[in-house]
């Protein structure tokens, strides 16, 4: 009888070929490393570039947690993508005097990220809601919306560990952007035949920013310019969505009415902890810009929900410096120093409708915040 | 924490680190030990309790079972273990199964019972090392081999890192005299194992992630019916995914292990070169097909009971095969394809394997095309979300498919497949009378320098998201 403890006679040991294997492996390793280097090259040839972080779930959730600890915040900025590239955070810092907490999410609603905050922390503060025509009153969790939260509700440590590490290489080296992998350029780089019905490839989005500390994002040099290649690319994407096939007005309504219910209750419960929320109707042009005017978007649509919310409110095409002065070379996002202009013109303007609303300056309002929130 | 990641590069760096310090052997397996534990809590950290549980409990019930004479006794004994490791994975595993389908029988008799939803994480790997440590006890149990001598040795027999949440499935007969024994990496060893996970790495992260999966996603995520084109393709696709994301995590595996020392056994031969279902099981999950073979098919008596019995052996040891995959019909469906298959086969063997003709080159690689064909109708039921997706892709598979079926596949994913699919079924073909390591030592060397260096940059800018492996689920 064969023992488990003392007999190796039951072993099947794996046999080696008969290679040199370590020389073989050194200089495959030596091939790798100028390879990479090579790689490392033609990414930022290509405008790719170290300190750029992928915007991941788990970015927006180490945002979030930042409510969940002792903290001084007093401003969270809670929108779609438009929110996200329209804000400098250095800009708004400068001007408020605190620093917002950027949890906009691409292609989301902000409904998510306001419940998030309202129902899960204890925040105080003022609450600035981007809206984003269609996609404000989207009742799903969107592009971005579920794999945030999920990230931010549970991360097993292997994750976060993970995070960390790539974050620290992220600081030094370019080409691990996810927009540089090997089978994305492979798809928006390789021309074949288009199969008629097929998912078509170059409309797919694109690398669309890069993402810096506290979630600062800028738009990517490449997008900004409205000939490029990379900047085709995005419009391809939107165009895609413009063209499906609109909801029934029933649909419609329904989505208007749960969002005017949701919002209502989430303000009146952060308003008796003496926050509150400011909406702002973000800037759009060319094919976003022409959809919105044929839909009448603002008064079917944004009117009637501030009417029936009742926040403070700016709707962007009332003030040339919050659009028609600024540059958004794909429809959609602002370019970095439209970025700057917006950052600049919003804030006076959020101070005035403000006060205006609430009769208290937003300035003494943000002082009085209680410092230390935490969950 | 899972191979294709940064956590499992730095984990794996000290591991090799004290592995290879000046230090004792019971101190480097405490370092193993602690280190498997580690591997398994990053991911979820209470589910550590279950491996502790099963550890303990088949520990001290083999010793019992040993030491007892009375048959009554040791069957009792065995029962405990079995109720234990089983319990949990019942729980875990098929619980949400088992009240759903209880609560459908129980709607055709008229009654309505509503229980509240029963949310169940399933515990990474617990299939995997639940069969491992049962083979302990049921080895000792049939008087097979005697208790270890080392608790030590036992928990990491049943803990070991580089094959606890995905196998290879470890019989304790292998593994657990190494343990027992001082064992590091030679040289030659150490660089092979690295090679071999170069060569995972590759299968998992380029091969199944980047070029097969995104076809593979879009055809069976498709909400509509798929044309016969696309419906082959996705399968075709699938076929290749899960083989390259499960043999390349059992070769990242054995590689791993190997730069520490420690021979793990092989558990895919080109299974898509195989003639027949019979060779496809000896060459597909090789350490699960003998398990259940040894611990299932042939405890049930095998084919020593006569024709009859013998096809509902093979049939009940496929589709419990098949449940071990996952607590759905769907998988149960597949084992039962597999099943009638390998019944048919038999059947048909026993009748006409003696014909001149089966022997025939020409005969015997159209039955590898046709069993590799009949193989991917099976991984349809596999991969389907619902049996309804599934029904849409056969009927399209066989010409059926409506005149406004969906082409989700662009002409770049059709190319990947085509290329992927091909070459991996022809490797198997060439590949089926030989192993990795004869093929290996054949190669020029500066080949070798090249297809190394190759897939580990490939895998270093495919980088994908750090999936999970597929069979992580089971």
């Amino acid at each position: 009888m064969p023992s488990s403890t003392s007999s190796s006679e039951m072993v099947d040991y794996r046999s080696v070929p008969q290679q040199p294997w370590k020389p073989l492996i050194l200089i495959a390793t030596g091939l790798v490393v100028v390879a990479i280097i090579g790689w490392e090259l033609l990414a930022r040839e290509m405008h790719f570039i170290p300190g750029a972080y992928n915007d991941t779930g788990a970015t927006w959730a180490a945002e979030r947690r930042k409510l969940d600890v002792p903290n001084d915040i007093k401003v969270i900025l809670a929108g779609s993508s438009r929110l996200l590239w329209a804000a400098d955070l250095d800009i708004f810092e400068n001007e408020l005097g605190t620093r917002p907490l950027q949890l906009a999410l691409p292609g989301t609603s902000p409904r998510l990220i306001v419940k998030s905050v309202v129902e899960a922390s204890d925040f105080a503060g003022l609450i600035v809601v981007g809206f984003t025509t269609r996609l404000f009153f989207d009742p799903t969790e969107g592009f971005a919306g579920g794999k945030s939260l999920e990230a931010y509700e549970w991360e097993s440590p292997s994750s976060q560990f993970g995070n960390l590490l790539y974050a620290g290489l992220e600081d030094h080296i370019a080409f691990i952007d996810s927009n540089f992998s090997l089978f994305y350029l492979l798809e928006i780089y390789t021309h074949l035949p288009v199969r008629e019905g097929s998912k078509d490839l170059l409309a797919s989005g694109g690398k669309l920013g890069n993402v810096y500390a506290d979630r600062q994002t800028d738009m990517w040099l490449p997008v900004e310019d409205r000939d490029s290649y990379q900047n085709q690319l995005t419009r391809n994407f939107w165009d895609e969505g413009l063209n499906e096939a609109p909801p029934s007005n029933e649909e419609i309504r329904e989505k208007f009415d749960t969002s005017v219910k949701d919002f209502s209750a989430m303000l009146e419960t952060l308003r008796a902890r003496g926050g509150d929320m400011l909406f702002i109707r973000m800037p759009s042009d060319g094919n976003y810009l022409a959809r919105d005017l044929k839909d009448e978007a603002r008064t079917r649509q944004w009117q009637p929900f501030i009417e029936a919310v009742g926040a403070p409110n700016i709707h962007s095409h009332d003030y040339p410096q919050l659009s028609t002065d600024l540059d958004i070379p794909e429809w959609s996002h602002l370019s970095r120093a439209s970025q700057d202009l917006w950052s600049h013109a919003a804030v006076p303007l959020m101070r005035a409708e403000f006060e205006q609303n609430r009769g208290q300056p937003l300035q003494d309002y943000l002082d009085g915040v209680n410092e230390g929130n935490s969950k | 924490m899972i191979f294709n990641s940064l956590t499992f590069v730095v984990f794996f760096a000290v591991v090799v680190g004290l592995h290879y310090l000046p230090l004792n052997w019971k101190i480097k397996k405490t370092n193993l030990l602690v280190a498997s534990y580690l591997f398994y809590a990053v991911w979820n950290p209470p589910f550590v309790i279950l491996i502790w549980i099963s550890t303990v409990v088949d520990w001290k019930v083999a010793q019992w079972i040993h030491a007892e004479d009375r048959q009554s006794q040791r069957r009792m004994l065995l029962m405990l273990s079995l109720m234990t490791n089983l319990g949990i994975l019942g729980y875990f595993k098929y619980g949400e199964f088992l009240l759903e389908n209880w609560q459908s029988l129980m709607l055709t008799v008229g009654i309505d019972y509503q229980v509240p939803s029963w949310s169940i994480i399933l515990p990474v790997g617990i299939s995997f090392y639940t069969f491992q440590t049962l083979s302990y006890t049921l080895d000792i149990y049939f008087r097979r081999s005697t208790p270890a001598k080392s608790l030590l040795d036992f928990s990491l027999f049943v803990t070991f890192f580089p094959q606890l949440v995905a196998g290879p499935i470890v019989r304790p007969t292998q593994l657990i005299p190494q343990f027992a024994q001082p064992h590091v990496a030679n040289t030659q060893q150490f660089f092979w194992g690295i090679a071999l996970v170069i060569l995972g790495l590759f299968q998992k992260v380029v091969i199944a992630d980047g070029l097969l999966a995104p076809s593979v996603d879009a055809v069976y995520g498709a909400e509509t019916a798929v044309s016969g084109l696309d419906a082959w393709m996705g399968t075709l696709a699938f076929s290749g995914q899960i083989f390259s994301d499960f043999a390349g995590y059992s070769t990242t595996a054995i590689g791993v292990a190997l730069c520490l020392g420690f021979s793990l056994p092989t558990n895919f031969n080109s299974p898509y070169g195989a003639v027949g279902f019979s060779d496809f099981w000896r060459r597909w999950h090789i350490t699960l097909s003998t398990w259940l073979r040894d611990y299932l098919y042939i405890p049930l008596g095998g084919n020593r009971s006569g024709n009859r019995r013998t096809y509902i052996n093979l049939m009940l040891t496929m589709l419990l095969g098949g449940l071990w995959h996952g607590a759905s019909w769907s998988f149960v469906v597949w084992g039962g394809l597999h099943g009638s298959f390998l019944a048919v086969e038999r059947w048909l063997t026993a009748r006409y394997g003696d014909m001149q003709i089966v022997s025939q080159a020409w005969f015997r690689l159209l039955m590898a095309l046709l069993t590799y064909l009949l193989v991917n109708l099976t991984w349809v039921f596999f991969r389907a979300p619902d049996f309804g997706t599934a029904w849409r892709i056969i009927t399209s598979m066989f010409g059926f498919a409506p005149s406004d079926a969906a082409t989700p596949l662009p002409t770049l994913y059709l190319v990947e497949v085509a290329l992927a699919i091909g070459g991996l079924v022809t490797a198997h073909w060439l590949m089926r009378d030989t192993n990795i390591e004869q093929v290996a030592a054949k190669l020029p060397r500066w080949l070798l320098v090249l297809m190394l260096a190759g897939m580990a940059f490939l895998v270093i800018i495919t980088q994908g998201s750090g999936n999970a492996f597929i069979y992580f689920q089971f």
